[in-house]
C-alpha cells in the first residue's frame, strides 16, 4: 500500500460504517416492500468488508516484514539524494522545484474552490479571467502579461456568449453590479 | 431492421445542422484522443451537460462520433509520441513508434486510420443488424431481467479495473451508494440528508462525474506532470497503397470481427480487442518476425479492433441499456441526462433517435476514411498544445457543465469535493471507470431489484430463478471472476516455467 492510503481507507470504512447503521435502522420491509434501508445497508456492509480485508492483508505484510524492507530501500535513496543536494548548489533548485511541485496540486485545488466561491458574487462572466490568469501563473507558463490579459477577458466574453447566447446554458450572474454588467453580455 | 427509418436517419444525419455537430464531435474526438492522458471520456463528460438544451439527435450523434474519433485519434500519439493517447492504442505502439522512427510516419498514421476506418464500419454494420434483433427479444424484459442487466453491467468493472480487482470493487461500492443519497423514489423516505435541503433531491450524476473525471485530473496533471513537449515535423499521412491493401484486408477483417465480438461483451472492452487483435495478426501473418518493427499489420490489426469495438460497445448500451465499456458508460449518463433511457424501450419510444444514431455511427467512420489523412496531418501538430493552456479551459467547461444542470450553486461544491475524491482515488491507484460504472448503474439496479420483489411478493429466489435472469447472473460472475482467474493462473504457469528453468539450468 502507498503511503497514507491506510488513512484513506480508514476514513471510507468510518464512512460506510456510518451509512450501514444509519440504514439499518430504517424497516427492512416497508408496507409490504422492500424498505429504503437494504440496498444501501447492503452495499455499505459490502464496501466495508472488502475494505477491512484490504487493511487486514497490508497488516499481515507488515507483520511478515515484506513491507518494512521495501520502506527501508524506498527512503534511504531520497534522504541520501537530498543529503548530497542539498550542499550541491547546481541540484539544490531542483529539490526546491520538486518541493514547489508538491504544493501546486493543493493551489490548484485552493483556488478553483476560491473560484467556485467568487462566481455566486461575481458571476461568470468576471471569474473565467480569474481562473484563466491564475491557473497559467500557478503552472509558471511565461506569457506575455498583456497578451495573458487580454486572452482571459477575451475568452471570457466569448466563452459567455457562446455558452450564454448559443448554448442557451444558464450561467451564474453574481450579484449587484456584476449582475446588470452580465445582462450586457448574456 | 427498418430501411424507412435507416433512411429517415439518414436524412436526418445530412441535415447541414446535424453534420457540422458530427463533425465537430469527430474532430473534438481525435484532438482528445491524439492527447496524451485526455481521452475521448473528457470530452464526453463535459459536453454531456452542456448540450442539456440542444436536440438529442444532433447530441448523440455528436458524442458517438468524439468516441469513434478518439479511439482513432489515440493511434496518433501511439506513433508520434510513443505513448497510447488512451489504453486500447496502447499496442499500436509496439510497430507504429518503429515505423515513425523509420522516417515514415505519416505511412503509420495513415495505416492506422485506413484500419481504424473500415473496422469502424464494420462495427457499425454489426450494430445496426444486431441490435434491433437483440432490442426485439429484450423488450419482453421484466424488472428482474433489467436488475441482472444492471449486475451483468457492473462486472464492465471487471475489465476496467487494472491491475485490482479488489480496488475495482471498493470504487464500484462508493459509485452504488453515491445515488442512494436523497429522496426514496419509492417510499419518500429521506436518506443520507441530515436534514439539508439541498441533498433532498441527492447527488446528480452530471456534476459527479465531470468532478471525478476532469476537476480530479486538473489537479492531479497540475503537480509537476510535465506535458511533453516534442517538435512536430511535417506529416503527410498517406493510406496503404493497393499492394499493401492486397496484404492487409485479411488482417483488417478479422481484427474488426474480433473488435467487434469483444465489444458486444459487456466485461471486456477496446484495450482487449486491441492486444488480442495483434496476437491474431502475429499468428496468422506470414512474416511474424517482421513485427515490433515496424510491420503495418502490427499498426492496422489493433486499430481496426478497437475501431470495430467501438459500436459493438454499443450494442449491449442501445438494446440492453447496460455500458458496453468505460466510455458508453458516460455515453450512458449523457442519454439520462437527456431523460431518455436507452434499452429495448428507446427503439418503441424513439426508433427515428435510434436510427439516426446507427447512420451516424457509420458516417463518423465513413468521414474518417474520407478526411483522416487531412486530419492527421493537422492534429499531429495538436499534441504540441501545452497543458498549462488546456487547464483553465477545462475548468470552466466543467464549472458551465456542472452549473447549467439545475442551475444550483450547490452543485458546483458537489463536482468540486467528487474532484478532490477523484483525485485522491487516482493517487492510490483506484480506478475511476468502476466508480462511474456504479453511479449510472446503481440507481437502475436498485430499483429494478425492487419493482422486481414487490411483483415477486418479496421473493428473492423468484426474481433470481427466472431463466435469463438466472442466465445473466450467471454471465455476470463468471465475468467478473474470469479475468482475474485468468491473469492467477498464467503468472502460476510463468512461476512454474520460471521454476522449471532454473532447476534444469
Amino acid at each position: 500500500m502507498k503511503k497514507g492510503e491506510p488513512i484513506f481507507l480508514i476514513v471510507l470504512l468510518v464512512i460506510s460504517i456510518f451509512m450501514f447503521v444509519d440504514s439499518i435502522k430504517r424497516p427492512a420491509i416497508h408496507v409490504g416492500q422492500i424498505g429504503p434501508g437494504v440496498w444501501p445497508a447492503a452495499v455499505s456492509g459490502a464496501l466495508i468488508f472488502i475494505i477491512i480485508s484490504f487493511l487486514a492483508a497490508n497488516l499481515l505484510e507488515q507483520v511478515r516484514g515484506k513491507n518494512s524492507m521495501a520502506l527501508l530501500v524506498e527512503e534511504c535513496p531520497v534522504k541520501h539524494s537530498i543529503d548530497i543536494e542539498q550542499f550541491e548548489n547546481q541540484q539544490a533548485s531542483k529539490v526546491f522545484l520538486k518541493m514547489q511541485q508538491a504544493y501546486i496540486p493543493v493551489l490548484v485545488a485552493v483556488t478553483i474552490a476560491v473560484c467556485i466561491y467568487l462566481m455566486n458574487i461575481i458571476g461568470f462572466l468576471f471569474t473565467v479571467p480569474i481562473i484563466i490568469i491564475a491557473m497559467i501563473k500557478i503552472q509558471k507558463y511565461v506569457l506575455n502579461p498583456l497578451l495573458l490579459i487580454l486572452i482571459a477577458v477575451g475568452s471570457s466574453i466569448l466563452l459567455s456568449v457562446f455558452f450564454g447566447t448559443v448554448c442557451h446554458l444558464y450561467l451564474a450572474r453574481g450579484i449587484g453590479f456584476f449582475r446588470e454588467i452580465s445582462y450586457f453580455i448574456y | 431492421m427498418s430501411f424507412d427509418l435507416l433512411i429517415h436517419g439518414f436524412l436526418t444525419v445530412i441535415q447541414p445542422i446535424n453534420f457540422l455537430w458530427m463533425a465537430g464531435g469527430l474532430l473534438g474526438g481525435i484532438f482528445l484522443g491524439a492527447v496524451p492522458g485526455i481521452g475521448p471520456g473528457l470530452g464526453i463528460i463535459l459536453l454531456t451537460p452542456l448540450t442539456f438544451y440542444s436536440p438529442p439527435e444532433a447530441v448523440f450523434v455528436m458524442m458517438i462520433a468524439m468516441y469513434c474519433g478518439g479511439m482513432c485519434g489515440g493511434a496518433i500519439s501511439s506513433i508520434l509520441l510513443r505513448i497510447p493517447g488512451h489504453p486500447s492504442a496502447a499496442p499500436t505502439v509496439f510497430d507504429g513508434y518503429p515505423l515513425a522512427m523509420k522516417g515514415q510516419a505519416g505511412k503509420a498514421i495513415g495505416t492506422s486510420l485506413f484500419a481504424s476506418g473500415l473496422g469502424g464500419i464494420f462495427g457499425s454494420l454489426v450494430l445496426i443488424l444486431v441490435s434491433t434483433k437483440l432490442a426485439t427479444v429484450a423488450t419482453k424484459f421484466t424488472p428482474a431481467e433489467y436488475f441482472a442487466l444492471a449486475v451483468v453491467g457492473l462486472t464492465v468493472i471487471a475489465s476496467v479495473s487494472g491491475k485490482s480487482l479488489g480496488k475495482g470493487l471498493v470504487a464500484a461500492a462508493i459509485g452504488l451508494l453515491i445515488p442512494t443519497v436523497g429522496v426514496d423514489r419509492i417510499t419518500g423516505v429521506a436518506r443520507f440528508t441530515f436534514g439539508f435541503y439541498s441533498l433532498y433531491e441527492g447527488f446528480h450524476f452530471g456534476p459527479v462525474l465531470v468532478g471525478i473525471f476532469a476537476i480530479s485530473e486538473v489537479i492531479r496533471r497540475s503537480g509537476g506532470f510535465t506535458s511533453v513537449e516534442i517538435v512536430a515535423k511535417k506529416i503527410k499521412a498517406t493510406f496503404p497503397s493497393w499492394l499493401e491493401f492486397k496484404e492487409l484486408w485479411g488482417c483488417i477483417l478479422r481484427s474488426s470481427i474480433i473488435g467487434t465480438f469483444i465489444g458486444i461483451l459487456p466485461a471486456v472492452g477496446g484495450t482487449t480487442a486491441g492486444f488480442i487483435s495483434y496476437g491474431e495478426a502475429v499468428r496468422w501473418s506470414k512474416n511474424p518476425e517482421k513485427f515490433g518493427t515496424g510491420a503495418l499489420e502490427g499498426i492496422a490489426a489493433p486499430e481496426a479492433a478497437n475501431n470495430a469495438a467501438a459500436p459493438g460497445a454499443l450494442v449491449p448500451l442501445l438494446a440492453l441499456g447496460i455500458p458496453g465499456s468505460g466510455y458508453t458508460a458516460l455515453i450512458l449518463a449523457a442519454f439520462m441526462l437527456h431523460g431518455l433511457r436507452p434499452g429495448p424501450l428507446l427503439f418503441v419510444e424513439q426508433p427515428k433517435l435510434v436510427y439516426t444514431i446507427f447512420v451516424g455511427v457509420l458516417f463518423a467512420n465513413l468521414l474518417i476514411l474520407l478526411l483522416g489523412p487531412w486530419l492527421a496531418n493537422i492534429f499531429a501538430r495538436v499534441i504540441d498544445i501545452p497543458y498549462s493552456i488546456l487547464m483553465p479551459f477545462i475548468i470552466i467547461f466543467s464549472i458551465v457543465g456542472a452549473y447549467a444542470i439545475r442551475k444550483s450553486h450547490f452543485d458546483l461544491w458537489v463536482m468540486f469535493i467528487f474532484g478532490i475524491v477523484g483525485y485522491i482515488m487516482n493517487h492510490y491507484d483506484y480506478p475511476l471507470m468502476p466508480l462511474v460504472l456504479g453511479v449510472v448503474l446503481g440507481d437502475m439496479a436498485e430499483m429494478s431489484l425492487r419493482r422486481a420483489l414487490l411483483i415477486t411478493g418479496g421473493s428473492f429466489w423468484a426474481v433470481i430463478s427466472r431463466p435469463i435472469t438466472a442466465g445473466l447472473l450467471i454471465a455476470a460472475v463468471i465475468a467478473l471472476i474470469l479475468p482475474p482467474l485468468i491473469t492467477y493462473v498464467k503468472r502460476k504457469r510463468c512461476m512454474a516455467t520460471e521454476a522449471m528453468g532454473k532447476t534444469g539450468m
